[in-house]
C-alpha cells in the first residue's frame, strides 16, 4: 500500500510518515499540489493525504484534477476547520476532511478505515435479506455481526438492536421515547438518560470520532439517525 | 438685612401723594387769590408749596430706589401684573390718560367754583392723576432696572418677527402657496357672491372649503407615513425608505430628511458590521497560521511520548508539553469559534426543537464525566414535551458548554441541579452547582463571566479558555433567547429562557 503525503510544512509530513510507517504503508512525500500531480503519474497510490493551502496548486484544486482520472481515497488535512470549508472539500470529491492539529491515532483510523472500504467494498457481494449497510457501516443480521469498513465491532445487545432498529431505517429520525418503545417493547413514561448512553457507546465503538460521527448523527432536541448512504 | 415691607412701601406712597395733593391744592389756592384779585402780603401758600413739593419728590426717589424689589441685598426684580402689558402700549394708554385729564382740566379753569369746591376737586383730580402716574411710573422704573423695557415691548416683538419671516422668507413662501391660492379663491368667492353672481360666488367658498379639506387629509397621511417611518428606524428596520414621490412639499423635505437619517444610520451599521466580521477574519486567519506549527508540535510530543524515555524529568517534561500543546489547541479552536459568533457570522438553521429530548440526549453524554468527578446530576424536567424555535447543532453547543462548565468547576462530591419549566411563555432551563473555588464578582455582585476570557477565577492555571460562557451566550442570543448568569456565594445559576413555540 502506498500513501502520497503532501504538505507545505515537511515536518507535518514527516510525522505522518512516521506513524503511518509504523503501520507498514509505503510513503510518498510531496510538498506543494503540483508536485502531488506528477507523483501520481509516475507512482501507483493507492491514498492521497492533501492539505488545503499550498503554494503553486492547493489541495482543492489538486483534489478535482485528480478525481478528473483516478478514484482513490483522498483525505484532504487543513487548518480550515469552518463547516463551509469542510463542505468545499467533501463537494470537490474528497472521502474525508481532517482538521489540523490532529490526533495522529485519529488520523491513521481514517486512513485505515479509507483504504478498508476502497479494497473491501468494491469486491464485496454478499447480497442477503439479512445484511444492511450504510456507507461503511455494515450488519449482518444471521450473525449478528457488526463491521465498520470490515473491522467487527463488539456491541451489547441492545446497542446492538438499538443500531439495527437506525440502520434499517437509514434517514429517519427516532426520538428517545421512539427507541425505547422499539427495543425495550413498553411504553416510555418519564424517559431518562438511557438510551442517549447507549447512543454514546454505540458511537465511540463505531465512530473514529465519536464527536464528530460519520454514521450515527444527533439531531439535537430531535433524536438519532444513521445517515443515509448514498 | 433691610426689608421692604409692603406696608412700608404704602406708608411711603401714601405720604408722597399728600404732599402732591397738598402742593397742587396751595398752587391752585394761590391761583384762585391771584383771579379775585386778592394780595394779601402774609400768604404763606409760596413756602407751603416748595416744601410739600420738595418732600414729594424725595419720596418719589425713595419709592424709585425700592422698586421691585422685597429687601436690600435682593438682587431680584419683583415685576406686578402691569409688567405684563408691553412699554409702548403702556406709554400710549398713559399719553391718552394724560391727554383726558388735560381736557378736563382745562374745563374746570373755565367754570367758578367755590374755594372749598375748587380745593375738593383739584385735591381728588391730584390723587386719581398722580396714582395712575405712580402705577406707570413705577413700572417703567422696574422694567429699566430689570432691563425689560425694550424687550418687553411690541414694536421689539413685531420688530422680532419680521426678522424671522425675512429668514425663511423662501420656505413660507414656498409651503405657504396652497394656502395663498384658498384664500385668493375665497377672495374671489366673496367679491363674485356681492356682485351679484352669488350662486358662482358660494360655488368658490365650497370649493376652497373642500379643497381644504383634501389637503389637509393628505397632510396627515403624509405625517403618519412619517412617523411610521421614524418609528421603524427606532426599532432597528434600517432597509425601507419613504419613496419621495409620494409627498409634496414640505413633507417631501421631512422624508428626504428621514431617509437620510436612515441611510446615514444603516451605514454605520454596516461599518461596524463589517469591522466586527474583519477581526473574526484576522482571528480566523491567525489561528490557521497558529495551527500549522502547532500540528508539529502535537504530532512530535506524541511521537517523544513514544520514545519510552526511561528519565523520569523527561517524561514529567513531555507530558507538561502534551498538556499544555492541547490547551493551546482547545484555546485556538474556542477563539475563532467565540470571534464568529460574536461577529453574527454563523448560519443558523431553525426547527422546532424539544427541549425535553435535547436535555436528555446532553445528560447521556456527560453522565460518565460527571459520575468521574462524583458529581450527581439532579434533573426536574417534565414528561411531555417543550418546544422551542432554535437551531438544534446550536443550542447543544451552548447547553453542552453549561455542563462541561459544571463538570469542570464544580465541587467534587456535591450534586449539580438541571431544571427546565415553563414560565411566563417561556421555556426555562438552569443549571446550578456549587463552585469548587470562590468566584470572584466585583463589588455589586454582577460579574462578567460572559465576557471573553473571563473565568471565575483570577489564575489561569486550570483548564479551559474562558470563552465556553461566552460562546453560550451570543449562541443562545443570536437565536433569539436569553441568558443570564447569576452567583449567589458559592452557588452558580446559568439560566437559558426561550419563547415557546406552538
Amino acid at each position: 500500500m502506498t500513501i502520497l503525503v503532501c504538505d507545505d510544512d515537511r515536518e507535518i509530513v514527516e510525522a505522518i510518515e512516521i506513524y503511518l510507517a509504523q503501520e507498514g504503508y509505503e510513503i510518498l512525500k510531496a510538498y506543494d499540489g503540483e508536485e502531488a500531480l506528477s507523483m501520481m503519474k509516475s507512482n501507483k497510490v493507492d491514498l492521497l493525504i492533501i492539505d488545503v493551502m499550498m503554494p503553486k496548486l492547493d489541495g482543492i484544486r489538486a483534489t478535482l484534477k485528480i478525481r478528473e482520472e483516478s478514484s482513490i481515497p483522498i483525505i484532504i488535512l487543513s487548518a480550515k476547520t469552518e463547516d463551509a470549508d469542510k463542505i468545499l472539500g467533501l463537494n470537490v470529491g474528497a472521502d474525508d476532511y481532517v482538521t489540523k492539529p490532529f490526533n495522529p491515532l485519529e488520523l491513521v483510523a481514517r486512513v485505515k478505515s479509507q483504504i478498508r472500504r476502497y479494497t473491501t467494498l468494491s469486491s464485496s457481494g454478499e447480497a442477503s435479506d439479512a445484511v444492511y449497510e450504510a456507507g461503511g457501516l455494515v450488519i449482518n443480521d444471521d450473525l449478528k455481526k457488526v463491521t465498520v469498513d470490515g473491522e467487527e465491532v463488539k456491541l451489547t445487545p441492545i446497542e446492538y438492536n438499538i443500531l439495527l432498529l437506525l440502520v434499517k431505517n437509514q434517514g429517519k429520525v427516532f426520538s428517545i421515547s421512539q427507541i425505547y418503545e422499539n427495543i425495550w417493547n413498553e411504553e416510555a413514561v418519564g424517559v431518562d438518560n438511557t438510551v442517549a448512553v447507549h447512543i454514546r457507546h454505540i458511537r465511540e465503538k463505531i465512530e473514529i470520532n465519536p464527536k464528530e460521527p460519520r454514521y450515527l448523527k444527533v439531531v439535537w432536541g430531535v433524536g438519532y439517525k444513521i445517515e443515509k448512504s448514498n | 438685612m433691610k426689608q421692604y415691607t409692603i406696608g412700608k412701601k404704602m406708608a411711603v406712597l401714601v405720604l408722597h401723594q399728600l404732599f402732591m395733593i397738598l402742593t397742587m391744592a396751595s398752587v391752585y389756592y394761590s391761583g384762585y387769590l391771584f383771579q379775585m384779585h386778592i394780595f394779601p402780603g402774609s400768604d404763606k401758600s409760596g413756602i407751603l408749596t416748595v416744601i410739600s413739593f420738595v418732600g414729594s419728590l424725595v419720596l418719589l426717589a425713595y419709592l424709585t430706589s425700592v422698586a421691585g424689589r422685597k429687601a436690600e441685598d435682593d438682587p431680584v426684580i419683583y415685576y406686578s401684573i402691569i409688567d405684563k402689558i408691553d412699554s409702548d402700549v403702556l406709554l400710549l394708554l398713559f399719553i391718552l390718560f394724560v391727554y383726558g385729564i388735560a381736557v378736563l382740566m382745562h374745563g374746570i379753569d373755565r367754570c367758578r367754583f367755590e374755594i372749598s369746591g375748587l380745593m375738593v376737586a383739584v385735591g381728588t383730580l391730584t390723587y386719581i392723576i398722580d396714582a395712575v402716574f405712580l402705577i406707570f411710573y413705577m413700572s417703567i422704573v422696574r422694567r429699566i432696572k430689570g432691563n425689560i423695557l425694550w424687550t418687553q415691548s411690541l414694536i421689539y416683538k413685531g420688530y422680532r418677527l419680521i426678522l424671522e419671516l425675512a429668514d425663511q422668507r423662501v420656505s413660507i413662501l414656498k409651503y405657504s402657496s396652497r394656502r395663498i391660492y384658498n384664500v385668493l379663491f375665497l377672495i374671489a368667492g366673496v367679491i363674485l357672491y356681492f356682485k351679484g353672481f352669488d350662486k358662482i360666488g358660494i360655488g368658490f367658498i365650497v370649493l376652497v372649503c373642500v379643497m381644504n379639506v383634501f389637503q389637509n387629509m393628505k397632510r396627515t397621511s403624509d405625517q403618519v407615513k412619517i412617523h411610521d417611518a421614524v418609528k421603524e428606524i427606532a426599532a432597528g428596520a434600517l432597509d425601507t425608505r419613504l419613496n419621495l414621490d409620494d409627498f409634496k412639499g414640505q413633507e417631501r423635505e421631512i422624508a428626504q430628511s428621514v431617509n437620510n437619517i436612515r441611510e446615514g444610520l444603516s451605514e454605520a451599521v454596516n461599518e461596524s458590521i463589517r469591522n466586527e466580521r474583519m477581526k473574526a477574519d484576522l482571528i480566523t486567519n491567525v489561528s490557521h497560521d497558529i495551527k500549522t506549527p502547532l500540528t508539529s508540535i502535537v504530532n512530535y510530543v506524541d511521537l517523544l511520548k513514544r520514545e519510552n524515555l526511561q528519565n523520569d524529568n523527561a517524561r514529567y517534561y513531555i507530558r507538561v508539553l502534551d498538556e499544555k500543546s492541547q490547551r493551546l489547541k482547545q484555546l485556538t479552536e474556542d477563539l475563532v469559534e467565540a470571534s464568529r459568533i460574536s461577529s453574527g457570522n454563523v448560519n443558523l438553521d431553525m426547527q422546532k426543537i424539544d427541549l425535553v429530548e435535547l436535555l436528555y440526549q446532553t445528560g447521556g453524554e456527560f453522565n460518565e464525566r460527571f459520575e468521574a468527578r462524583n458529581l450527581t446530576i439532579v434533573t426536574k424536567i417534565p414528561n411531555q414535551s417543550i418546544f422551542i424555535w432554535a437551531d438544534g447543532r446550536h443550542l447543544y453547543r451552548a447547553i453542552e458548554n453549561l455542563y462541561t462548565n459544571a463538570s469542570k468547576y464544580a465541587l467534587e462530591k456535591t450534586r449539580v441541579y438541571v431544571e427546565l419549566y415553563m414560565e411566563d411563555g417561556e421555556a426555562v432551563f438552569s443549571i446550578k452547582n456549587i463552585s469548587k473555588k470562590p468566584v470572584e464578582t466585583d463589588e455589586g455582585g454582577r460579574n462578567d463571566l460572559t465576557e471573553r476570557f473571563v473565568r471565575g477565577e483570577s489564575s489561569r492555571t486550570t483548564e479551559g479558555s474562558g470563552l465556553g460562557l461566552s460562546i453560550a451566550k451570543n449562541l443562545t442570543v443570536l437565536m433569539g433567547g436569553k441568558f443570564d448568569i447569576s452567583v449567589d456565594g458559592d452557588l452558580f445559576i446559568a439560566t437559558i429562557r426561550f419563547p415557546e413555540s406552538a
